[in-house]
């Protein structure tokens, strides 16, 4: 996979956040351009939390965050960055009355997209999902993996520069989990995106790089051929493929590092 | 057949792709209502004229609700003549909307937190359609009863002026809570204020229909009134700035 698009998409310098009085992400920095970015990591580790800033949903404690060359804390800035992202949530919520189309058009709206071209946006982001013939289906129909399909093509349909999928995979069978790794590619060639998962075989067959979380902490990050290379290397660690040792490495470092 | 559109394609320079997604669009989405064209006239965004016009769809709810509070408004007010309805009605109202709309049931809250359309301008918008689609609910109500007119003034009038004075300043401050806030306030005012007199009385023996009388609420109808045209005019005022931010003529 070849990136041809070096701008700072994301640049992050020392971004903390806490809940109350637990610090959930320690001092993170991290740079990204186009292409896709696998965020791995156990639960609790921060993965989601730093995907809700990268969205825009949480304004972190401390640190700067820079979007798509522009400063998130400016409310300017920040209408300009909002136009050009999607997301899905961790809990991706819907409207149930509402067909597919509907949904769908209704965040493009939101987006303020040009309403012209809404409607063949909505249509073309409906079908990149395989969605098409459920496009006047009422969403409480639906079953959970088509749902999930739903939240990713609500993600896409503005062509985001900046594309932040938490859990993405969740629900989908193996044959939509495909057609999906696709799609991200596809999005690679002019979009930064961010996918958070625990599944390593999706970091494996469609990211350019991984980043791995523990502890609210990056403890690793490299492409997915070092760390499956890491996973060969190392006897000790759990995991039944290369890339899972590698993972159960990175943790294991991190871990020890911060302790 | 292929060949031929590929040549109709290059010849003509005709993205036929686009133009078939169109086409789909047109026969997915429901075609565009009169009154969503109008609104988008009116309040120059695509965006807020459709959140207007799925509001009450999504929420059909608050349309019962508010048929049932000017229902059972009628009835109190026909009956007892306590003002506890009129007197807490907007308050309450706020309080269920900001529920239903925020965090707290709005399903796709999180995902509306990202959009550049700011939530937190979305539900006094929705508040206000809401609101009004009642007012119009109540107006025709007062074809039927001449208490239906005071139930109008008491509670939906301010209510509707409220709800658009938040708007307004939560354009004025992009987007901001302060708009709720600050009409939650203003309210309490209007209702303390006749009340100033007996505030050292016990509070047995304070008579809270002094503060949301007919005659109390129809001295400030054009307050409300005055508000309600106001407000719209800093929201024309914002979009005005606004446009002329990007470097756009004004067009209305």
């Amino acid at each position: 996979m070849e990136v041809v698009n070096t701008a700072l998409n994301v640049d992050l310098r020392d971004v903390r956040h806490s809940f109350g009085r637990t610090e959930v992400l320690h001092h993170i920095d991290m740079t990204a351009s186009t292409g896709v970015t696998g965020l791995l990591g156990p639960n609790g580790a921060g993965k989601t939390t730093l995907l809700r800033i990268l969205a825009t949903v949480l304004k972190p404690k401390a640190g700067t965050v820079s979007l798509l060359g522009k400063d998130a804390r400016n409310r300017h800035d920040l209408r300009e960055i909002r136009r050009d992202i999607g997301y899905l949530p961790q809990q991706f919520g819907y409207y149930p009355n509402f067909t597919v189309f509907e949904f769908v058009e209704y965040f493009a709206l939101l987006k303020e997209m040009d309403p012209g071209m809404v409607r063949p946006a909505v249509v073309q982001a409906i079908e990149r999902v395989g969605l098409q013939s459920q496009a006047r289906t009422k969403m409480k129909t639906l079953s959970g993996g088509m749902v999930r399909r739903v939240g990713i093509a609500q993600a896409i349909v503005n062509e985001p520069a900046l594309l932040l999928l938490d859990e993405p995979t969740v629900g989908l069978d193996p044959e939509q989990r495909v057609l999906f790794r696709g799609l991200l590619r596809d999005m690679a060639d002019h979009s930064t995106v961010f996918v958070s998962t625990h599944l390593v075989e999706d970091v494996a067959t469609a990211c350019n790089h991984v980043v791995v979380m523990g502890d609210g902490r990056i403890v690793y990050r490299g492409t997915p051929d070092e760390l499956m290379t890491a996973g060969n290397e190392t006897t000790d660690a759990a995991g039944d493929s290369a890339m899972e040792r590698g993972y159960s490495a990175a943790l294991a470092s991190g871990r020890a590092v911060a302790s | 057949m292929e060949n031929h559109e590929k040549h109709l394609d290059q010849d003509l320079n005709i993205d036929l792709d686009h133009v078939w997604q169109g086409i789909r669009g047109e026969i997915w989405g429901k075609p565009l209502s009169p009154m969503e064209r109008i609104t988008r006239k009116l309040v120059g965004s695509a965006a807020i004229a459709r959140v207007m016009m799925t509001s009450p769809l999504m929420y059909l709810a608050w349309i019962t609700a508010s048929v049932m509070a000017i229902a059972l408004g009628l009835m109190l007010t026909v009956t007892s003549g306590q003002p506890l309805v009129p007197l807490m009605a907007p308050l309450l109202a706020i309080a269920g909307v900001t529920y239903a709309y925020g965090p707290g049931a709005d399903s796709a809250w999180e995902l509306s937190r990202t959009m550049p359309v700011s939530a937190s301008m979305l539900l006094p918008i929705r508040v206000a359609f809401i609101f009004t689609v009642s007012t119009v609910f109540t107006c025709i109500g007062t074809f039927f009863s001449a208490t239906a007119t005071d139930i109008t003034m008491l509670w939906l009038l301010p209510m509707v002026a409220l709800s658009l004075l938040a708007i307004a300043i939560g354009r004025l401050t992009n987007g901001s809570a302060l708009g709720g806030v600050v009409s939650g306030l203003i309210w309490f005012g209007i209702v303390l204020e006749p009340l100033r007199d007996q505030l050292q009385r016990p509070l047995s023996q304070i008579d809270m229909g002094v503060a949301v009388s007919g005659a109390a609420i129809r001295s400030l109808t054009p307050i409300y009134l005055l508000v309600s045209v106001a407000s719209i005019a800093v929201m024309m005022f914002w979009r005005e700035s606004d446009l002329s931010r990007k470097g756009r003529l004004w067009k209305w």
